[in-house]
């Protein structure tokens, strides 16, 4: 009862001290004339991303795609140092996730000849990659307009296969496999984009096989393309 | 698998793929565009009464100001020929600046620079950015307190409304003005004097965006006969120097190119809702001397024009800011404050400039009621409440001809309700015309009280305190808002502003400062209901 009548008392003062003063606005003014280091056209840029593409060839004959579908997404962030007011470098790092819809035809090899329903490969990337900028006109602390190339690698984390079937009965079967050996664990490619402000337009290139060359698949689209947004 | 052939084969894409956006975006990878400043201009005489029309020769006679002055020669015709060598297109020429800019080749921009007559030369790239919509509707506000707050009455029964005042607006566009009902009275009795639309080169203005409709609106639109601005008499250039859909280095020309306009034909002040920020300077830059368009409008300040402009709609931004040219030193520059209440409206940019200069100067409402494209409604920017103070500076301009556009701007400082108190937020606060016909009423509405700790000699500066208190007879809450402001600042023994508050008072002792927060050397500013006091501790 006592500790009861304790919390009343204080809710008693404490409604009372919230009928002093309301303060509707304050402010401490910039008088800082330190010049910021961190900024979109500052010495030092880092902001998160998000990366959707498409792919562009279909691929090899044996592991040809459906198009269009969004075959890649990437979340990340991009790390940039300004060397002068046209040139940048930077490195970058994001969780890529690529998602292949094969074709299901009598040419199909990759991953095997079986016809389903449908059949997907998914790719779960750690991608790191350095780029070097070029930008483009006079402009204040905004990205603005640039152009991007960028050498890129990155570890296959895991790697699923998902397949849609029907049994004889007519019942329809959903099986995702993992726990498989013949994808290549590291891949490596090039990246170039195109950047207007906040809008980013890439194309990537994979230079190395998505399969180990021993196993005789064909390779899925190497030439992705889509559009990034910077995050912040 | 041929890769060299495959990455060739990409790269190959990838420019293709740049080479059309940038076709897209303007042919001008391979143009670079210059302003070049020129070192001389030509001796001979200048005609001032043919270049100058009656009013602006007027203007000039009464701030006691030289017929013309050296920024009024023009270019010399010789260096434009020679520039025109070297140039793809010929965009405009500043008499102020002593200026031209043009379009050349990359590999000409070097021989440019080194011409004997050259003296620098700067790179103007265009970029192409959406601009962001900085107007956003509220809830329905009362007309007439954006009017009032600033004394219209009290103006109007002197028969001060802004008549045989001349006043320029640059803007966007005036889309929808001239059939809009708010301007009937102005279309009836002629006093739109001239219009020209700087980004097109045509005297068509009525298109482009309805900002200036708006804008113009708070100056001089009615409704039904109900004043939306203060200078309803007044007489109208209009520009259109801004294009809504891009942020491009050109509009700081066109801005340049219609101030050279507006001060040949007569103007008395120029009212620009515009601002430029971060898509082309660093806030660094805002300095009054930097950005293009601040050193115009310093210019046309020199040549007795009243250059009004609008804070900035960047206080709730990463950039914060004053906007460019609202950063120089001579343009009278509006912050703005909510209407319910007088205080600062969230979206208000910030002084003060990089180079710590009090900006903004004074403030006015932030959300209006004004003139639409089809009709009229609420908005919100510190773009309507520049052309407020514009109609009061006419209003007092009207009374006092023989004033220069300075002493003008320091009589504004003065009507505003907060003077000499000021801080980043709200400048001098908001003129009014009480202020302004019978000055400020400096009857004290509180006191400072010191802790008395003379007979002690052990004390706990913790314990001890500094007192402010509300006199009875001001104790009293504002009858439209239901609330009584105080606004106070403390500041550091270099007597700069570490902190400013606006308080809404409720017990009449308002404030207290305990001894220990009072560190000696500092000192606090206190305004309350027009009386202003300043204490050292």
């Amino acid at each position: 009862m006592m500790k009861i009548n304790k919390i009343i008392v204080l809710l008693f003062l404490a409604s009372f001290s919230a009928t002093g003063q309301e303060i509707l606005f304050e402010k401490d003014p910039a008088i800082d004339t330190t010049i910021e280091k961190k900024g979109p056209n500052r010495k030092n840029f880092t902001h998160p991303f998000i990366s959707f593409g498409f792919a562009i060839d279909a691929g090899e004959k044996g592991a040809t795609v459906v198009q269009p579908n969004l075959d890649q997404f990437a979340i990340g962030f991009r790390y940039k140092r300004r060397l002068n007011n046209t040139f940048s470098v930077g490195f970058e790092c994001s969780y890529t996730n690529y998602a292949f819809s094969i074709k299901q035809n009598n040419q199909k090899t990759t991953p095997d000849s079986t016809i389903n329903k449908r059949q997907r490969l998914y790719f779960y990337d750690i991608q790191l990659g350095a780029y070097f900028r070029i930008n483009f006109g006079k402009r204040g602390n905004i990205l603005g307009n640039y152009f991007d190339i960028a050498p890129y690698s990155e570890a296959v984390v895991a790697f699923t296969e998902f397949s849609k079937y029907k049994l004889p009965d007519g019942s329809v079967v959903r099986a995702r496999r993992s726990g498989i050996d013949y994808f290549q664990r590291f891949n490596y490619g090039i990246q170039a984009r195109i950047g207007l402000k906040k809008l980013i337009f890439f194309g990537q290139y994979r230079i190395s096989n998505a399969f180990y060359g021993d196993k005789n698949l064909a390779e899925i689209p190497r030439i992705t393309a889509g559009i990034q947004f910077v995050l912040k | 698998m041929n890769y060299s052939f495959k990455i060739i084969k990409f790269l190959a894409l990838s420019f293709t793929f740049i080479l059309f956006n940038s076709i897209i975006l303007k042919a001008q990878t391979v143009e670079e565009k210059l302003i070049v400043f020129f070192n001389d201009k030509p001796s001979e005489k200048f005609d001032a009464v043919a270049y100058f029309t009656p009013k602006a020769i007027e203007r000039r006679m009464l701030q006691h100001l030289p017929l013309y002055d050296w920024y009024d020669l023009p270019v010399n015709e010789s260096y434009l020929q020679q520039l025109l060598t070297y140039s793809i297109q010929l965009k405009c020429v500043s008499r102020w600046l002593n200026a031209a800019v043009i379009y050349c080749s990359k590999e000409n921009v070097a021989k440019i620079a080194n011409l004997p007559f050259v003296t620098a030369v700067e790179q103007q790239h265009s970029l192409f950015i959406i601009s962001e919509t900085i107007e956003k509707e509220e809830n329905p506000i009362e007309i007439s307190r954006q009017t009032e707050r600033m004394g219209i009455r009290k103006f109007d029964s002197l028969g001060l409304n802004g008549n045989g005042i001349l006043i320029a607006i640059f803007d966007v566009g005036f889309s929808g003005a001239d059939k809009h009902p708010a301007f009937e009275h102005i279309r009836k009795s002629n006093k739109i004097r001239k219009t020209y639309d700087f980004v097109k080169n045509t005297e068509n203005v009525y298109h482009g965006g309805s900002h200036g409709t708006s804008v113009w609106s708070c100056i001089a639109g009615k409704k039904e006969n109900q004043a939306l601005g203060l200078a309803t008499e007044a007489e109208f250039l209009l520009a259109r120097t801004e294009i809504i859909t891009k942020e491009v280095f050109a509009e700081e020309e066109n801005w340049i190119m219609a101030a050279e306009w507006a001060d040949r034909n007569g103007a008395d002040i120029i009212n620009s809702s515009l601002g430029y920020t971060k898509a082309r300077y660093f806030p660094e830059n805002m300095n009054g001397k930097t950005a293009l368009i601040s050193r115009g409008a310093s210019i046309a300040a020199k040549k007795g024009i009243l250059v009004v402009n609008a804070a900035g709609n960047d206080g709730n931004k990463i950039w914060e800011t004053v906007a460019a040219p609202a950063d120089a030193d001579s343009v009278l520059t509006v912050g703005g404050v909510k209407p319910c209440c007088d205080y600062h409206i969230d979206f208000s940019s910030f002084g003060p400039t990089s180079d710590l200069r009090m900006k903004p100067n004074v403030s006015a409402q932030g959300l209006v009621y004004c003139a639409k494209e089809n009709g009229y409604g609420n908005i919100n920017g510190t773009s309507f409440s520049s052309p407020l103070v514009a109609g009061f500076a006419a209003c007092i301009w009207q009374q006092n001809k023989s004033l220069n556009n300075m002493e003008i701007f320091r009589m504004i400082e003065k009507s505003s309700n907060l003077f000499p108190y000021f801080d980043y937020a709200h400048g001098f606060g908001i003129p009014n015309s009480s202020n302004y016909l019978n000055g400020i009423n400096t009857t004290a509405t509180f006191d400072i009280i010191a802790p008395d700790v003379s007979n002690l000699q052990f004390y706990n500066p913790e314990d001890f305190f500094y007192k402010i208190i509300i006199k009875e007879e001001a104790f009293q809450k504002d009858e439209y808002s239901g609330k009584q402001l105080l606004y106070y600042q403390l500041l550091n023994a270099n007597n700069q502003i570490e902190k400013y508050y606006v308080l809404n008072v409720t017990q009449k002792e308002v404030l207290n400062i305990s001894m220990k927060q009072a560190v000696v050397g500092t000192s606090i500013r206190i305004s309350f209901k027009n009386y202003y006091k300043e204490y050292k501790f």
